[in-house]
This record gives structure tokens, sequence and C-alpha cells, in this order.
């Protein structure tokens, strides 16, 4: 039995992108798969991560990929530790 | 209800060690916050702030009433500076309490709304007593402290129920150790040594929580 959907937020979301490009860089179609999101939605999140630094964006011909930066990977240790964190305090973050 | 004066220069001691205990849970959220940006994270920061600065305001008011010779026999005879530093340390407490409860209900939603707004009224209800000396109003703010502890600790072993891992364990033993601090503080009248096993205990409550900062930080 699949886990109920909850309410996820906007650290939560920055993760489930950053996770989705973790091993290299991604095609929108591919984030859009892992991170479990709207293509409009995510356009508004890419630009946010875009923006923070957390993801830069490359262009090959047609070809457009996004990839996670050295801010980005910490991010994602961040965001671990403080799930952890919250978690211990019975939490959610 | 009060600490026997031979005692006076550890509960001080105590009281600065646990407040600097605090401040790096605070601390600790305050840095998450920062980086993601999370109201949980930031009602941690804010509880454990108001936590330490009662506790330092406390350390401070014991470390007075050691300097300045302030006896605590419960007939009343406790000064003026030292009683506003108590109420001080009883407010920011409950407040702390109060905002960590609200997290909790925040988290449940629903039906637990009922539960943030009786923390909430608790922290405001007891507000309008200064002047009374702390023999008199000290066991009731310990009995409001002891509520709000028993909410948090409640949360936590439903938590435990559900998920269970090392850190959330010894975050709920470190409540259950408070809760029996607060509980032992509140009976202290009956016997000095009870007040001083009381404060053992919130030491022991408060190292429990530093373990589990410096078991995160080496997992991380």
């Amino acid at each position: 039995m699949s886990e109920p959907q909850r309410y996820r937020s906007k650290g939560r979301i920055f993760a489930d992108i950053l996770r989705a490009v973790q091993d290299g860089p991604a095609k929108v179609t591919h984030i859009l798969y892992r991170a479990n999101l709207s293509h409009d939605r995510l356009t508004r999140y890419l630009s946010q991560l875009e923006e923070s630094g957390l993801i830069v964006r490359q262009q090959d011909g047609d070809k457009i990929t996004y990839a996670i930066t050295e801010k980005g990977q910490r991010f994602l240790v961040e965001f671990r530790r403080m799930e952890e964190f919250a978690d211990a305090f019975g939490l959610d973050i | 209800m009060f600490p026997p004066n031979w005692f006076l220069p550890f509960d001080a001691a105590f009281q600065v060690l646990t407040a600097f205990i605090a401040l790096a849970v605070s601390l600790y959220s305050l840095h998450g916050h920062r980086w993601i940006g999370e109201r949980t994270l930031y009602a941690l920061f804010l509880a454990f702030l108001m936590l330490s600065i009662g506790l330092f305001i406390n350390g401070i008011t014991l470390t007075y009433s050691t300097l300045a010779g302030v006896t605590f026999s419960g007939n009343g005879s406790s000064s003026v500076i030292a009683d506003i530093g108590f109420w001080a340390y009883y407010i920011m407490s409950i407040l702390a309490y109060s905002l960590l409860v609200y997290a909790y209900a925040d988290r449940l939603r629903g039906p637990s709304a009922v539960v943030a707004a009786a923390g909430a009224g608790m922290g405001r209800g007891w507000g309008g007593g200064i002047g009374q000396t702390l023999v008199a109003a000290g066991p009731i703010m310990e009995l409001v402290l002891v509520i709000l502890l028993l909410v948090v600790v409640i949360a936590q072993l439903a938590h435990l129920t559900v998920k269970r891992n090392r850190f959330s364990v010894t975050v709920t033993l470190s409540f259950v150790l408070l809760l029996i601090s607060h509980i032992l503080i509140m009976f202290s009248s009956l016997e000095d040594t009870i007040y001083v096993a009381g404060r053992l205990f919130e030491l022991g409550g408060f190292i429990t929580l530093l373990i589990m900062l410096a078991g995160l930080r080496r997992a991380g």
C-alpha cells in the first residue's frame, strides 16, 4: 500500500527537484517525473532555484538540461540534516 | 519550592549550563531555517531561544540571590529583584513550551488546535500576579510547565509509535526527564533533596538534548 499523499513544503519540493538532478544534468521531463510536479509549477520552481544559485540551466542546441550546483548539494545536505532534526522532535519540514 | 541555600551556587551554574545547551539547539534550528526556510524550524528556534533566555535569567537571579544573601525560607522573604527574575524565568519557560505545543498541534492540525489554544491560553493566563512572592506562585507556575511538558511528551510518544529512531528516542527521553524535573520541583517544599533531584533531572534532560545534537552533527 502506498504512503498517503501529504502536504509538501516549499523546502521539500526544492529538495525533490534537486534530488532529481543530483546524479547529473537532467531534462525537464525527467525532473517532472521524479519531483512529481505539474509543468507550470516546475517551471516556477526551476526559475526560483536558478535565481538562488542552487541549479544551473545548460543549453546544447535544442536540448535544455538542469544541473545541481555546489550550493545545491549543500542545500540537500542541510535539508537531510534538518529533516532528521525536526523528525527527532516529531515535527515535519 | 526553593533551593536549599547550600545548593544555590550549583543551581546557578546548572541553569547557565542548561541555558547554553538550549541556545545551541536554538542556533542549530536557526541555521536550518536560514537554509531551508521552514516555519517548523523557526518555531523550534524561537522556543529554545526563549527557554535559553529564561534559563539565563534564572541563572543570573540565582547568582544574585547567592551574592546578596537572599534566603528562601518559605516566608515570602525573597527580594523584589529575585522575584522579578524568577517571574521572568517562568514566563519565558511557559511561552517556550507553549510554542512547542503549538508546533505539535500545527503538525497534527484539526483536533489538536484545541491543544494549541489551551497551551497558548495557559501561556497568557498566569501573567497577572507579579508582585506575589514565589512561595505562593511557584508551584502553580511549575504546574503549568508540567501540563505543557506533558502535552509535549504525549506528542513525542505518539510520534515514536509511528516512527522511531535513535534521535527521536533521545529527544523523548530528554522531555521525559524535564517533565520529571518539574514535577519534583513542584513538590520540593516537602524536602530540600527533592529540589536538588529535580534540578539534576533537568540537567540530565538538557544533556540528553546535547547528545542528540552532537549525534546529528556527526551523522550529517
